[in-house]
């Protein structure tokens, strides 16, 4: 700092301002506060379900619903008392317990609609329950989430997040990999998803939900896509071409964006997926140098790949 | 010893202590643009993302050559000794590796230069392993 005044590059006023800020800083505890009550209200949640899940036998199943409905219409009471005027723009939320009251109310009310499906199995079988459920899953938060995006409420973020992310991993840890149907739900889910970000910054609705929806979109249609790949085992090929559609787009997407996240997803998953069907080819030729062939192959491709994310990120650094 | 080159890491802690006191309004926006445009950082630091993907694909190629030279040299892999002295090779090119990347390439965090570092320490580490006989690499066999 010295260094620069001397150099004449900051003047002594601003010498002594920075001195002076120095000395009376103030310590900020403004995220420690905002994570600690976003934990409470996860730890709460999770602690009552373990409570009551404990107790069950004294409780009683119609006690606890009425009690989740009840705090989860409180919850939703209180928003709607005292939620800010629709807009179209961002909204910001009217004071520090708004969000937290609000993602109390979704998870109070994700907790009561599966609490309702695997009790009293009010949605019914209508297509088979084990399918049923996956389904209904995503699309009541998809539902969830819609209408949050309609009603204005910031957090809308969060409960995507919590909601969709939920799928994939469902995609990966339930071993829906043999599921066919899944796949398709994912690759419905993730153009529906990209559309609507499309279509909320062309419209101007909402349109910083539109990185949500268009993050969430990508990372559901590689995933599907790649899923596909790989489940899909005779038509690895064919699952190629959506693959390097898809690739194109997010490229295009990434560079309109200058957006260096949505540049390294795609990277990744465009590797792993081409990477595989080049692995699958070399496999073909079967014999003693075919696994000195794959290694090489991914030395070079890494380099490559290395050479082609330093060039990307100067382009995007550039905008 | 530090690798990188001192100066440069100097000019980017100015640099950045001007841009948090541009943040503060503690200087005015010619003043950063002086310090800025004195201290000019010649280093190679990409954006964070970019850098996640870096260390991936660093590590991706380092334990592949690894494997390529496993396959090459495995008749070595039948003593305990010989798995050691390519563990200990293997970390010394990656070291030698991210030296020249630091020096003429002049990375600063920007991935590859972390991925390198521990690469090599695992290496280091793997090869303390079997030479001490904590981890016996036949007995796995």
């Amino acid at each position: 700092l010295n260094n620069c005044t001397k150099q004449g590059l900051i003047s002594d006023q601003s010498l002594d301002r920075i001195k002076k800020a120095e000395s009376e800083k103030l310590f900020s505890i403004h995220w420690e506060l905002r994570t600690f009550l976003y934990l409470g209200i996860l730890l709460l949640t999770s602690g009552l379900g373990i409570l009551i899940y404990k107790n069950i036998d004294t409780i009683g199943h119609q006690v606890i619903l009425a009690l989740i409905a009840l705090l989860c219409a409180g919850c939703f009471f209180y928003c709607e008392r005292n939620k800010p005027p629709f807009s179209f723009e961002k909204v910001n939320s009217p004071n520090a317990y708004f969000d937290y009251i609000l993602l109390l109310g979704c998870l109070t009310l994700l907790t009561f609609i599966t609490y309702l499906q695997v009790q009293y199995n009010v949605f019914g079988d209508r297509y088979g329950l084990a399918t049923f459920i996956r389904w209904s899953s995503c699309f009541i938060v998809l539902t969830i989430l819609i209408i949050l995006a309609c009603f204005q409420w910031p957090i809308a973020n969060l409960a995507a997040w919590m909601g969709i992310a939920v799928t994939p991993l469902r995609i990966f840890k339930a071993n829906n990999f043999a599921d066919a149907q899944i796949i398709f739900a994912g690759l419905l889910l993730g153009v529906l998803l990209v559309l609507m970000a499309r279509f909320s910054t062309l419209k101007k609705l909402k349109s910083h939900f539109s990185f949500t929806y268009l993050n969430f979109g990508m990372n559901i249609l590689f995933i599907s896509c790649l899923a596909g790949m790989f489940h899909f085992d005779s038509f690895y090929l064919l699952w190629l071409i959506p693959l390097l559609v898809l690739v194109y787009y997010f490229y295009r997407q990434a560079i309109a964006i200058s957006s260096f996240y949505f540049m390294l997803m795609l990277t990744l998953y465009a590797y792993v997926g081409i990477s595989y069907v080049i692995t699958r080819l070399l496999l073909l030729f079967d014999n003693f140098g075919t696994t000195s062939l794959i290694m090489m192959y991914f030395i070079a491709s890494g380099i490559y790949i290395l050479l082609f994310l330093i060039r990307m990120n100067k382009k995007l650094k550039k905008q | 010893m530090i690798v990188y080159n001192e100066n440069s890491l100097d000019r980017l802690m100015f640099k950045e202590e001007a841009a948090i006191a541009l943040r503060r309004q503690l200087i005015p926006k010619n003043e950063f643009d002086a310090v800025a445009a004195a201290n000019v950082v010649d280093l190679y630091r990409p954006n964070i993302f970019i850098r996640i993907g870096l260390f991936l694909v660093t590590v991706v190629i380092a334990s592949m050559s690894f494997g390529l030279i496993i396959l090459v040299t495995a008749d070595a892999l039948d003593s305990d000794t010989g798995f050691f002295w390519i563990c200990i090779i293997f970390a010394f090119f990656i070291y030698v590796a991210l030296e020249w990347i630091i020096q003429s390439k002049r990375h600063y965090r920007s991935g590859v230069d972390d991925a390198l570092l521990w690469n090599a320490l695992g290496f280091i580490v793997a090869a303390a392993n079997i030479f001490t006989g904590i981890t016996r690499w036949n007995n796995h066999c």
